[in-house]
């Protein structure tokens, strides 16, 4: 127990610190942006004299770098991250909305992919070599190569335009998300499919698995204890492609006219943004190192003994005793 | 009580008959062997006991258990009604047998019957197999080998089996733990009256160990009886053979040792600790030149260390390493089937060791005739060669370099009998024609026996003994390489 929470504290020990350096590396893309950053906070307004002396006194630009850093730590932790040069608003304020529509839109893609894949995954694996594992496969094959964007103008014109199942565009309810949200998933149940099928196929040709059956322990807990053993590689990989789900909406939000996190992302780079722009990029860095902390400490909550010694090390210092060399 | 029967049971995979025409008896309770080269069908006879043949294998016979038909093609669902409560197996390599995710006493208590579970008394369970209860709160990565094995060997008596089959359930442990486990495993037979089919390669064992014997031969049975007397006087030639590789090793003349003259490696003081385990302390060896000297000791003494602190893989703590050859040592590893690279061939490996070591492709067929290596496997890749071919190959490129020293850290564990005499008796050779060093890790005394002339004995990182291997075989001091000359049933006469 008090193993378990030191590896916890520990693990969100090294997020904090790896956000503290992403925050710094962050902050100064405002000034790793070619130009004077004061032009650069001028966005597409015109930039008279005047308006970038007041941006000069408004963001104390002429301090050292690094007191202007603490100044917009000291914010951060506030919730303050400036004023939106296009919308003029507060910057929290201001991404709000289209961060929610982004968290629902992400969230159901993975909700979807995961039971989606992970059933189709270890269907697949425990039907080696059948007509069913081929069709997963197959299926599998077209989710990683198909575009997503072909995949979501698909499902519009099927089961928007066609069927009229689901609204064409425009957002705020349930039935809006459903189709991206399934265009999302389909690439990435795809990954999840091909992984999970992977990883269990490793454990199926297990020892432990024949044991097992030579006891004729049930099929059902068989495969819950091949799953436990092979979590640690599909959560890693889950982990990461829900990572990397955040920095690939933008696509799908086009295609549906959603305004998410990633259209507004594009369209603060486009109008030089930096507030918004540097806010984002937080999220996203927040998002991802939470994701990969939670996939550690799950993994370790799962599987103790594969985190605390790698076999193969004791095995080198001929430390399992009682094996014939 | 059970009676089993099996009448023409044939087992074929993609068209290669694996078992053929077999026909086994048993039906009362006693231990019975089944012998037989690896390759020979002892696994698949197991399996197809319990239904758990590969998936591309086809089966056929006759099977009955108490008089009651068994179809062996039979779905899963009926054989888990045979599994565990009829036949019980115990697995041959206690390193992967058991779940590495899950708490031991979890793991014995998932396999009782879902109305006993609450009753099982996991103690009684433990202090059956001779563990304390502790284990229960254990994962099998902090056991060693043999407390592994009595896990398992719980485990497959809790679904209370009324047969017990043991696949070379001690193969992969070292001879003192293989001894404790044998013991084990026939007290529990005569103890419960159960029936007990013990499956091995080692004749030896089915001799001390059963009362009657099948010999298996390529998928048949080809003599079986009275364990006596089918081993005092054998019909088969497959039988006679299984004896003889064994009187290979027992019989063989002691290793004549070099004349001592010049030193060709000193290790002085040498320790090593890997985090709480101290694997090297404070050893003191000297190898001549052209001299086989042994290394003996079971697995976790340290032997490995060491050998991997000479050649330099390892960083010794303290002490030193003085080597006063003209060309670095070389190793040969174990597991021929994992240190060969399986994407090129023999020609590409060798030539590819002689060019790192500096000299011509040209003198390729050198290394080849002394590790006697015919050309027509040259062309081939890893996979179309046997484990003693492949042992060849590893000596082949080893020797590339023109080592003065060469260390072998078990290279003959992984082959069988006849394999190992072979590969032995080529080392042997080498060392006489080139004048090389040669110093032997191992952990079976029959080996040592042939190979070394002078054998230091290693005991929990220490060096406990050292002398010329007959003084150490005939006349050991140490308590320790007494218990391992005891468990190794070496004729040393």
């Amino acid at each position: 127990m008090k193993d378990k929470l030191f590896f916890i504290l520990k693990r969100l020990g090294n997020s904090i610190i790896t956000l503290f350096v992403l925050s710094f590396v962050i902050f100064s893309l405002l000034f790793l942006a070619p130009g004077d950053p004061a032009r650069n906070l001028v966005g597409t307004r015109q930039a008279t004299p005047e308006l970038l002396e007041s941006i000069r006194a408004q963001h104390y630009l002429d301090e050292p770098f690094l007191v202007q850093y603490a100044r917009w730590l000291n914010g951060a932790f506030r919730l303050d991250f400036g004023t939106s040069i296009r919308a003029g608003a507060d910057v929290a304020t201001h991404v709000a909305p289209f961060a929610a529509t982004t968290f629902q839109l992400v969230g159901m893609a993975l909700f979807f992919s995961v039971i989606f894949g992970l059933s189709c995954g270890i269907i697949a694996a425990k039907n080696q070599g059948t007509l069913r594992d081929s069709f997963i496969n197959v299926f599998a094959l077209i989710g990683t190569s198909a575009p997503g964007f072909a995949v979501g103008l698909l499902l519009l014109y099927l089961l928007a335009f066609q069927l009229q199942l689901f609204p064409m565009f425009g957002s705020g309810t349930f039935m809006h998300l459903v189709l991206p949200a399934i265009t999302l998933a389909f690439a990435i149940s795809a990954m999840i499919i091909k992984i999970t099928r992977q990883a269990l196929l490793h454990e199926i040709n297990t020892d432990y698995t024949t044991f097992m059956k030579a006891r004729a322990i049930s099929p059902i807990r068989i495969t819950l204890a091949q799953l436990k053993n092979a979590s640690p590689t599909i959560l890693t990989s889950t982990g990461l492609v829900l990572a990397a789900l955040f920095g690939s909406t933008v696509l799908v939000e086009t295609i549906f006219s959603l305004p998410g996190l990633g259209n507004l992302l594009a369209s603060s780079v486009t109008f030089r943004d930096v507030p918004v722009v540097q806010f984002i990029a937080l999220i996203m860095a927040v998002i991802i190192c939470l994701t990969s902390a939670l996939v550690d400490i799950l993994v370790y909550l799962l599987n103790p003994q594969a985190v605390r010694v790698s076999t193969s090390n004791l095995e080198h210092a001929g430390l399992l005793k009682g094996r014939k060399k | 009580m059970i009676t089993i029967d099996l009448q023409n049971l044939n087992v074929t995979s993609k068209e290669l008959d694996i078992l053929k025409n077999l026909a086994f008896h048993l039906n009362n309770s006693e231990a019975v062997g089944i012998v037989g080269e690896s390759g020979s069908g002892k696994s698949m006879f197991v399996r197809s006991l319990i239904g758990l043949l590969p998936i591309q294998t086809s089966v056929s016979g006759t099977y009955r258990i108490d008089n009651k038909e068994i179809s062996l093609n039979a779905k899963e669902k009926q054989w888990r009604t045979i599994r565990g409560k009829d036949i019980g197996m115990i697995m041959q390599d206690p390193f992967t047998a058991l779940d590495p995710a899950v708490l031991c006493g979890k793991q014995i208590l998932v396999g009782v019957p879902k109305n006993q579970r609450r009753h099982f008394d996991l103690t009684a369970a433990l202090t059956e197999v001779g563990l304390p209860t502790y284990i229960t709160k254990r994962y099998p990565t902090q056991l060693s080998g043999g407390q592994r094995q009595r896990v398992v060997i719980a485990a497959a008596l809790a679904t209370k089996p009324r047969l017990l089959v043991a696949d070379e359930a001690t193969t992969a442990l070292d001879v003192i733990t293989q001894k404790e486990i044998l013991d084990l495993i026939c007290n529990i037979q005569t103890q419960r009256n159960m029936p007990l089919i013990l499956i091995t390669h080692n004749i030896l064992l089915a001799k001390q160990r059963t009362k009657r014997i099948f010999v298996l031969e390529q998928g048949k049975i080809v003599e079986q009886g009275n364990t006596t007397d089918v081993l005092t006087a054998p019909k088969q030639k497959a039988t006679k053979k299984l004896l003889d590789a064994h009187h290979l090793l027992l019989d063989a003349p002691y290793a004549t040792g070099a004349t001592r003259e010049k030193v060709i490696l000193c290790c002085k003081m040498l320790s090593k600790r890997f985090g709480q385990t101290q694997a090297l302390n404070n050893v003191d060896i000297t190898v001549d030149v052209g001299e086989c000297v042994g290394i003996v000791g079971e697995s976790g003494s340290g032997k490995t260390t060491l050998g991997r602190c000479i050649v330099g893989l390892t960083k010794p703590d303290f002490g030193f390493v003085n080597y006063f050859g003209t060309h670095s040592p070389q190793m040969i590893f174990q597991d021929p089937y994992n240190s060969l690279n399986p994407a090129h061939t023999i020609r590409y490996m060798l030539e590819e060791a002689l060019t790192a070591a500096g000299r011509a492709k040209s003198e390729l067929e050198e290394i080849i005739t002394l590790a006697e290596i015919p050309t027509e496997l040259l062309q081939r890749k890893p996979a179309g060669l046997s484990g003693g071919q492949r042992q060849r190959v590893a000596i082949a490129r080893a020797l590339a370099p023109r080592p003065d020293l060469m260390i072998c850290d078990e290279s003959v564990s992984a082959l069988d009998v006849k394999v190992q005499n072979q590969i032995l008796h080529m080392i042997q050779k080498l060392r006489k024609k080139q004048n090389l060093a040669v110093l032997f890790i191992t952990h079976d005394l029959a080996v040592l026996k042939m190979i070394a002339g002078r054998v230091y004995v290693m005991h929990q990182a220490k060096i406990v003994e050292h002398n010329v291997t007959k003084q150490i075989l005939e006349n050991a001091q140490h308590p320790y390489t007494q218990k391992l000359i005891a468990a190794s049933e070496i004729g040393v006469s």
